[in-house]
Order: C-alpha cells, then sequence, then structure tokens
C-alpha cells in the first residue's frame, strides 16, 4: 500500500513508515531498524547490486553461492543455490532483531539471519521447512546446521508469512505471525555480525518487507 | 529398539487444555546439512507442536554430544502417553520431587545418565525434576538455564 509516496508495511502491533532513503525509522517498542528493504527494483537485479531502502549495501555471505534476485517487488532465490547475503551495516551490538515476510510454492522457503559472519558461513537464522511442514530456527558453524527450535504449522505456502528472530544475549526466540514459538539459549555466536537473509534453494519462494532494528 | 530406548521424556504436564508439554533427553541425528539439520530426534508431532532444544557444537559446527535436551510443547498428549511410545514418562509438576517417580522412571533416567557418560549424581543428589533437567543442561553446558528453553 502506498500512502503519499511512501511504502506502509502492516507489521503486526507496529507500523514501519518505509521510503526515506536514509536516516533511522522509529518504530513502536522500542526497536529502531537500522536497516530495511522492501526490494523494490527491476526484476532480475541481484540482490548484490540492489540498494536496500535503508543499510547501504547487501553482500553474499562467505561459503554461500549464487544470490537473490529482485522480482516483482520482492526478492527471490535467483539461481537454486541456497544464498545467504548480509547486509552492509553494523547494529551497534549483537542483540537485535530481523524480521521478512516469506511466501512458498510449496516447497522450502527462506527468512531471516542474524549475527551473521562476514567471514564464514556462520549465522542464526529461521525458515520455512516444507519438507515437514514447519518453521525452523537454526544455528550453522563453519557450515553445519543444527536445528534449535521448531513450530509445525503457520505454512507461508501460497501466502506471505511474517518471521521474526530476535538476538537478546544468550536468548533467540522464533515468531511467525506475531506469535512468539520458542526460545532457546544456545549462544554459540556471540559477536553481533550481519542481519540479512537466507535462501533454501528454491527459485520459486519469495522474501518481501525485511527490516532489523535494535 | 536401542534407539527407541535411548529416548528419555524427563517431564511432561498438562498446563492448559489444548497443550503439553514434556522434558527430552534424546540421540541427535542429521547430517548438518540444511535440509538434514543435527537435531533432537523425539519422533513425529502433530501441527501446533513447537519444540526448542539445546544442541552444543563444536567450532566444526558439529555436535559436542550424541544427545541433547530438548522442551516439547504439542496440542495432543497422545505422542507423550502412547504406551508403544517407550519415551514417554507423564509426570505432573517440574518441582515435583524425584522421589515420586515410579521405579521404572527412575530406572530410564538412570540408564541414560549412564549410557551417555554422564554422573548419576545428576539424579541422585537432587530432590526435583527441575534438578534433573538442569543437571543434564550444565553438564552439557555450563551457560543452561532452563527457564530461557522454551516452547510455547
Amino acid at each position: 500500500m502506498k500512502i503519499n509516496g511512501a511504502k506502509l508495511t502492516v507489521n503486526w502491533s507496529k507500523f514501519i513508515v518505509q521510503g526515506a532513503s536514509s536516516g533511522t525509522v522509529a518504530a513502536a517498542g522500542g526497536c529502531v531498524n537500522f536497516a530495511n528493504d522492501t526490494f523494490t527494483g527491476v526484476n532480475g537485479t541481484l540482490l548484490a547490486a540492489h540498494t536496500p531502502d535503508l543499510g547501504t549495501s547487501w553482500t553474499v555471505q562467505t561459503g554461500s553461492s549464487g544470490d537473490w534476485a529482485i522480482s516483482g517487488n520482492a526478492v527471490k532465490d535467483n539461481t537454486g543455490t541456497g544464498p545467504y547475503d548480509y547486509i552492509g551495516v553494523t547494529s551497534t551490538n549483537a542483540n537485535y532483531t530481523v524480521q521478512a515476510d516469506v511466501k512458498t510454492s510449496a516447497n522450502f522457503g527462506g527468512g531471516p539471519a542474524a549475527r551473521m559472519s562476514t567471514s564464514a558461513q556462520t549465522s542464526y537464522f529461521a525458515f520455512w521447512n516444507n519438507g515437514a511442514s514447519e518453521w525452523d530456527f537454526d544455528k550453522i558453524v563453519a557450515g553445519a546446521t543444527t536445528n534449535l527450535i521448531t513450530f509445525v504449522g503457520d505454512s507461508p505456502n501460497g501466502v506471505f508469512v511474517t518471521v521474526k528472530i530476535t538476538m537478546t544475549d544468550a536468548t533467540k526466540t522464533l515468531f511467525t505471525s506475531g506469535i512468539s514459538r520458542g526460545t532457546t539459549g544456545d549462544n554459540a555466536i556471540t559477536t553481533a555480525g550481519r542481519a540479512g537473509v537466507n535462501a533454501s534453494g528454491v527459485t520459486s519462494d519469495l522474501l518481501d518487507n525485511w527490516s532489523a532494528c535494535q | 529398539m536401542k534407539k527407541i530406548l535411548m529416548f528419555v521424556a524427563l517431564f511432561s504436564f498438562v498446563p492448559f487444555a489444548f497443550a503439553a508439554k514434556a522434558w527430552y533427553m534424546a540421540p541427535i541425528i542429521g547430517t548438518g546439512s540444511r535440509t538434514d539439520a543435527f537435531r533432537v530426534d523425539i519422533g513425529t508431532y502433530p501441527a501446533g507442536t513447537t519444540y526448542a532444544a539445546l544442541i552444543p557444537t563444536l567450532p566444526s559446527g558439529f555436535p559436542a554430544f550424541n544427545f541433547g535436551l530438548a522442551i516439547v510443547s504439542s496440542p495432543d498428549a497422545a505422542p507423550f502417553t502412547n504406551p508403544n511410545n517407550l519415551n514417554e514418562i507423564t509426570i505432573a509438576q517440574m518441582d515435583l520431587s524425584t522421589s515420586s517417580l515410579p521405579s521404572p522412571k527412575i530406572t530410564k533416567i538412570t540408564n541414560f545418565l549412564v549410557n551417555h557418560s554422564m554422573p548419576t549424581t545428576i539424579l541422585t543428589s537432587t530432590s526435583t525434576l527441575r534438578g534433573v533437567i538442569r543437571g543434564v543442561g550444565l553438564f552439557v553446558d555450563p551457560n543452561f538455564d532452563e527457564t530461557i528453553l522454551n516452547a510455547n
């Protein structure tokens, strides 16, 4: 929806006004965006060549291949290789929230990522595991993935579902559709790293309205 | 059979009409790939189920132990109480005295501790199930806090 040229995203209990080219965007609840992207652009533009609404640039994470690309003012896994991309701006500390809207076509889907290393395939991330019809919150350390939280349900097949992950010191929480699904105390990754996105290797899944706040 | 016997659900209760919770110590399965991640083997659960797991990993990303600790919340308590499911242990409260546990369940917990090279004092030195869960958690992760690990 557009109001006076600004794109308005309904984000459950809070509203985030997007469209400003620079500066921070205040959100209710004390979480202020330090990066966000509505992926408005020309179809086929790789994410690494796309300028986010807030956050300077995107970079494909070390250890992953391919890239996301703009598709219908959202973004999709362009090559089906499951790329992880991180935003080119740092948070002030390791405690922050990353969220995105995810829609799939009866396939695996991507999602938000946090505490992403810029030198290794290491991060916390959430994605839709279509094989088990569940949302998974995982950690990937040096390329090896471990499942930490699972919620069976809230399928994004054919409809956008908002998935959010929060990093608060050792506590990590998975939300879907604004509801807390589970919390883990895993703290294998303590550095702030970067916020970003992860893909599942399926070219038909879409991701939109990505943001990171603290 | 051995694999099934390794499952140990420490604790379950029914706090709400539509959800049941249980703590598990269970083997870790998976290869570490994105679609076959390392995870706690707790079986199959219906829609609406959530679980959260404690699986410490090495710098290589591989699990530090061959078992993990998990809390499962399910709208259907059947997986916890199915008599054919040997991982079932039905307990009423987190702070229930371990002295009230049925003998077979004490044996199951003890066997799991022994089979995974954990000291049996984790069971004998505490008076509550919370103490057992905390003991197992701290054995694999010195920063474990059972009040953080939660499935809604």
